[in-house]
């Protein structure tokens, strides 16, 4: 008679859960749930400013958007001063309510960033890292702890231009459809070969990511109690090399679907479509902004 | 590891970009010629794999998380000039669609875990397994030697990539400052910054990335039996010599004053006492259209700002000019 082989993991168990008990997730199922959410609202559902008809930005082509934003962020990073950040922050704002791209989700993709950057910078904000005039004093465990007027300035000098610059990459990535953006990456002059595997990446993370949630599914389906993290890792290794292994699969399947469709490997790309007025006014303004700022008076 | 827009200064960004062109077209070329553009998609799943795998972030001592970055372990498996164009991809798409990383840094990004990680993590394992792909004593190339060797180079490539950052960090205090020595950019000094990067990487970040190289890449040689890299790499001795260069052009940057051979009539009169003749001479004679970027009996910041107008107008009239001649 043959014998059923359980394996280890399942046979150990500790605890039984109780029916309708609530099994508490592990890194695993938080992180895809997390990463699966955010790509699919960001990506899959189409933004309704993205739209040709959408507004103000969506009148500029692909390729002057790029360019111009491109410059502006160069320019962001060259500022020196708090008037000319809040000026490009402000311009951000306008651009994104004139293109029907809301401030919502403007500030859903700058917020993090900012927050991020909150996270690295807050000892500058003190005494024991910026000398200078004490703003707020505090007593902790006898330390004498101070915000100092210098750190604040220099701290949200620094989180006004992460601000600016993660405003910049919103706006344009609000404002555009994803073919825009590569057919965008095109006509800048970015080689054909390195955009047509971005768009392919693009499209491939969706793939990747469904076998990771179906794999995960399966492993939550067959277990009782939940993954201590030992196990949770072990199972993460051998499904990254799974995954791997399947890229690398798909990547021969349609290499071969490829071929079959008379794909010789010239990759061959529609010319861009000339500049319009629209265009150039709006990479005009971002030049003027750059150079202003460059200058120092 | 990803260093986002603001962090650091514009010398710096560009620095990197430069850096980076020759890197990229070079990893195009080879990719091109070693893969053919027919396995395009090799690099573009190579890339969504990187960029799922950086997505999963594990809890680590100190209540803070980590995530591999998977440079090392795509460079191995494919080779290092597509692990470099892969790993770059994936840093443009979760620096576009997540602001994680940044545009204006994507050059220095790219050059910490798309160049560095691919390429130590592949020629430390490619040194380690010598004996192991020699002898081929092991047809599944799955030994123990092997793992060590695959754990080795994911340890070793993470922590080069977080040296990297922690020093082009670190040094932006001292290139980047307002005249009152306060920081632009990262406020940071080495001091901070060396510590804050290599504890974490040393002691918690690296050995996840070996474990994470060196199973998932033994569990590959283990499916597959066989070494996957179709890439013949060879490192002239131009490439090294180019390398080092690179390597050595940031020091340039924390040189101070005006730039050599820049100066002016008066300034060289201070160098040597007078000014050559030649240069009496001809000096000036040109002023250009806006000398100083100002006009005569115009305020100074309107005539800079008059300055920037001019200079944009010919910006998009060269544009429009080449784009005329781009059509036909």
């Amino acid at each position: 008679m043959e014998t059923l082989k359980i394996p280890e993991w399942l046979k150990q168990g500790g605890q039984p859960v109780c029916a309708g008990a609530v099994i508490r997730e592990g890194f695993i199922e938080k992180n895809l749930k997390a990463v699966s959410s955010f790509l699919k609202e960001m990506l899959s559902v189409r933004n309704p400013a993205s739209g040709p008809a959408g507004g103000l930005f969506q009148g500029v082509s692909a390729r002057a958007r790029i360019g111009g934003v491109f410059v502006l962020l160069v320019g962001a990073v060259f500022m020196d001063n708090a008037i000319s950040l809040f000026f490009l922050i402000s311009t951000v704002i306008f651009i994104a309510c004139l293109s029907h791209a809301g401030l919502f989700p403007l500030l859903k993709r700058v917020v993090p960033a900012v927050i991020f950057s909150l996270v690295v910078i807050w000892p500058v904000f003190f005494n024991f890292f910026t000398a200078g005039r004490e703003f707020l004093v505090f007593d902790i465990f006898g330390s004498r702890v101070a915000l100092t007027e210098e750190g604040l300035f220099q701290g949200g000098f620094f989180i006004l231009r992460v601000t600016a610059t993660a405003s910049l990459v919103s706006l344009l990535f609000l404002t555009a459809k994803e073919a825009d953006i590569f057919g965008g990456l095109k006509g800048l002059g970015v080689p054909a070969f390195f955009v047509t595997a971005i768009f392919m990446t693009f499209r491939y993370v969706f793939i990747l990511l469904k076998i990771v949630e179906d794999t995960s599914l399966a492993r939550k389906s067959r277990t009782i109690n939940p993954a201590v993290m030992r196990d949770g890792k072990r199972w993460f290794s051998s499904r990254a090399g799974f995954l791997l292994q399947r890229a690398l699969y798909f990547s021969e399947e349609v290499t071969l679907s490829m071929a079959a469709r008379g794909f010789t490997g010239r990759i061959k790309v529609f010319a861009s479509v000339p500049l319009r007025g629209k265009d150039y006014l709006w990479l005009g303004f971002a030049f003027f902004v750059f150079f202003m700022s460059i200058g120092r008076f | 590891m990803h260093i986002p827009d603001g962090y650091l200064g514009p010398r710096t960004c560009v620095l990197f970009y430069a850096v980076m062109l020759p890197v990229w077209y070079k990893a195009l070329k080879t990719a091109e010629k070693t893969l053919e553009a027919r396995h395009l998609p090799l690099v573009a799943f190579s890339s969504a794999f990187v960029f799922v795998i950086m997505m999963f972030n594990f809890p680590v001592p100190g209540g803070t998380t980590g995530h591999i970055a998977g440079g090392a372990l795509v460079s191995i498996v494919v080779g290092p000039w597509v692990g470099v164009l892969a790993v770059s991809i994936a840093l443009f798409l979760q620096a576009a669609i997540f602001a994680d990383g940044g545009i204006t840094t994507y050059g220095v990004n790219c050059f910490n875990m798309a160049f560095l990680m691919s390429f130590s993590g592949y020629y430390v394992f490619r040194i380690l397994d010598r004996g192991q792909t020699n002898s081929r004593c092991n047809s599944q190339g799955n030994s123990r030697t092997r793992r060590v060797a695959l754990f080795v180079a994911g340890y070793v490539a993470v922590n080069i990539a977080a040296l990297s950052t922690a020093l082009i960090l670190g040094i932006q205090p001292i290139l980047e400052h307002d005249p009152g020595g306060r920081a632009l950019y990262a406020p940071y000094p080495l001091q901070v910054t060396l510590p804050a990067m290599l504890i974490p990487h040393i002691l918690f970040f690296g050995p996840l990335e070996g474990l994470s190289t060196a199973f998932v890449a033994s569990y590959l040689f283990k499916t597959k039996g066989e070494d996957l890299s179709r890439e013949k790499t060879f490192v002239s001795p131009m490439w090294v010599f180019l390398l080092v260069l690179i390597t050595l052009t940031p020091l340039g940057l924390i040189a101070s004053g005006k730039p050599w051979g820049e100066w002016a009539g008066r300034e060289f009169s201070g160098f040597i006492g007078y000014v050559p003749a030649g240069m009496q001479r001809l000096g000036g004679l040109w002023a250009g259209l806006l000398p100083d970027y100002g006009m005569e009996g115009v305020p100074r910041s309107m005539g800079y700002i008059l300055s920037a107008f001019s200079g944009s107008a010919a910006m998009v009239f060269v544009i429009y000019l080449v784009g005329r001649l781009w059509r036909r």
